[in-house]
């Protein structure tokens, strides 16, 4: 089964073939689906196979296990992330959607990274949202239970047979800007006041306003080669306060990224080291938003367009990719 | 099956104590050493228990993709690595012989897994041991300059809040007296802009103090900025906005 965007009656049809599905739509075309195996987040951004699109009709379908397979399905909230890996298979992956804006998104970023059981297998997925100018809420779905949730996420844990891995990789077209002062954070948070920038406490949301700093680009942190960003959501500078999308850690050090030129261009750049195969994959509404993706086709790059990545972290204007292997 | 060098090899060590600079490329590889680095700071782990980790974790995804150029970067090109696997990496020129072939995956290494290597000096064991004892002692280094430090930052927090106190109460009585005067000209200036003004006098002296001085600062600056952000949580969930308008403002549009 390809992944890619289907209309309602396919999905009805694959639902009943029984396999394990992870599903990306917008809430109208969700609330109608029959109870199965499958789990949902709604979004209604996606890079289909021709191009980048926003569609309220069609449904984005991942085939994440066959239906022979192992599988576990749980809902969880914030009280249940220190041990929402400990029922998790020995060999194979978790696959999670969180709504955007609840207490669970948050408490999934500041205290996962924590967690010992973290890396023991792949952990994907993605923040579920909304059409950006509608007054709806993100919602994720459990489609064995047949019921949806906004306060709660979602968590499928997969066994992979013993001859196959799974392996998560990410395409971050930023890179530090080389001229970027270093940055340092008091406390792990999403939001932030004061900081160090090179050694000297600063009012972030004050130096960024001064130094005419492109809020469009992430803050990143080196985690031993991988970059990871944090996005920038918004500057008060009238309060002095600068909120994320992502939280940022204390005794990390960041940087601010350098420009880019042509998105697409990078993309299409970076996604030549990827694995085409790939099982599932999804992209930042950011990098839809700031690249003005909409109508474009970055090659073999396929997924919904997300308030949020995971790969094993919450990361931020990230294209995050799951590979399965054979040993 | 790729083979990882035993958990004995000091590389392990030095890759989680940060003291190995090697830019990894394997994804998992990336993440898991910073985090065992990051909870080894916090002392949320020991050194042993970090390298346990990482061994038994890089041994179950050891075929990864680009696990084994990885791992070759740690230990050397003189690791004898074996690849039979599906998957194709960009580098590994110099892959070498390997006498035995892993069969079970996911089993703990039998003693035909230990990485095959022709020891460079002859006193590689007594390096071994100088190597932990300097190592131990390190620890016991730091750890007491720790202590020290916490023993520092709590007096200093005790004798801020001390001088906090009497600031407020100077400060009623001096507002008390006022209100006798029927003068009720307010003098109180926000802490943040007096914090702010500090922060800038600082500006040139904190370099120029000893190494201990800007973890202090950054220590006070910590209990600040806890301060500050209760102060927002509280006045924020005072504040109900509207969600067509908090979605906007999340987008900055």
């Amino acid at each position: 089964m390809e992944s890619k965007l289907y209309n309602i009656e396919e999905v009805y049809e694959l639902i009943e073939q029984g396999d394990l599905l992870g599903l990306a739509g917008d809430e109208k075309v969700l609330s109608k689906l029959p109870k199965g195996n499958w789990i949902a987040g709604t979004i209604p951004y996606f890079m289909d196979i021709d191009q980048a699109l926003f569609t309220q009709e069609k449904i984005y379908v991942n085939k994440l296990s066959d239906k022979d397979s192992n599988f576990k399905i749980k809902t969880f909230d914030e009280n249940d992330i220190d041990s929402l890996l400990d029922d998790s298979f020995e060999n194979g992956f978790s696959f999670i959607i969180i709504p955007a804006f609840q207490n669970v998104h948050s408490a999934y970023a500041l205290k996962m990274p924590n967690n010992t059981n973290l890396y023991n297998n792949p952990v994907v997925g993605w923040v579920s949202g909304v059409e950006l100018n509608s007054l709806d809420t993100p919602k994720i779905y459990n489609g064995l239970a047949g019921k949806s949730f906004e306060d709660q996420a979602v968590i499928a844990h997969i066994e992979l047979p013993k001859n196959k891995i799974g392996q998560l990789d990410i395409i971050n077209i930023f890179k530090q800007d080389k001229k970027s002062p270093q940055i340092q954070f008091f406390i792990d948070s999403f939001e932030v006041v004061n900081c160090l920038i090179d050694d000297v406490e600063h009012n972030l949301a004050e130096y960024i306003s001064k130094n005419n700093i492109d809020t469009k680009l992430p803050l990143i942190a080196d985690y031993t080669g991988a970059s990871i960003n944090v996005s920038i959501k918004e500057v008060d500078t009238d309060n002095g306060i600068v909120s994320f999308f992502a939280p940022v850690f204390e005794g990390k050090v960041y940087k601010f990224a350098a420009p880019i030129d042509n998105y697409v261009n990078e993309f299409e750049i970076n996604v030549k080291q990827l694995d085409h195969k790939n099982e599932f994959s999804c992209n930042c509404i950011l990098n839809y938003l700031y690249g003005e993706l909409e109508g474009k086709k970055i090659n073999n790059v396929k997924g919904p367009i997300t308030f949020g990545e995971i790969a094993y972290q919450l990361l931020n204007q990230t294209l995050v990719t799951l590979n399965i292997y054979e040993t | 099956m790729n083979k990882i060098p035993d958990k004995e090899r000091l590389e392990w060590k030095k890759l989680i104590l940060g003291e190995l600079k090697v830019p990894l490329k394997n994804f998992f590889f990336q993440m898991k050493v910073t985090q065992l680095r990051s909870l080894l700071k916090k002392n949320e782990i020991t050194l042993e228990d970090a390298v346990n980790d990482i061994y038994n974790l890089c041994l179950k995804f050891s075929n990864a993709k680009n696990m084994s150029s990885d791992i070759e970067a740690i230990f050397g090109s003189d690791i004898v690595i074996e690849t039979t696997s599906n998957i194709t990496e960009p580098t590994t020129n110099t892959v070498k012989n390997v006498e035995e072939t892993q069969k079970n995956s996911f089993s703990e290494p039998s003693d035909d897994l230990i990485i095959k290597e022709e020891p460079k000096t002859s006193n590689k064991a007594d390096l071994n041991n100088d190597f932990e004892t300097k190592l131990q002692e390190r620890m016991k280094e730091i750890l007491k300059q720790k202590q020290e430090m916490e023993e520092k930052i709590n007096k200093v927090i005790k004798a801020r809040e001390e001088a906090e106190k009497k600031a407020k109460l100077e400060k009623k009585k001096r507002l008390l007296e006022l209100e006798r005067m029927n003068m009720k000209k307010e003098i109180y200036k926000p802490k943040e802009i007096i914090f702010e003004k500090k922060a800038k006098s600082n500006k040139n002296s904190v370099s120029e103090k000893s190494s201990e001085a800007p973890i202090l600062i950054k220590n006070e600056s910590k209990q600040k900025e806890i301060e500050r952000q209760k102060k927002l949580k509280k006045v924020r969930t005072k504040k109900k906005v509207d969600n067509r308008n908090f979605i906007q403002r999340w987008f900055n549009l």
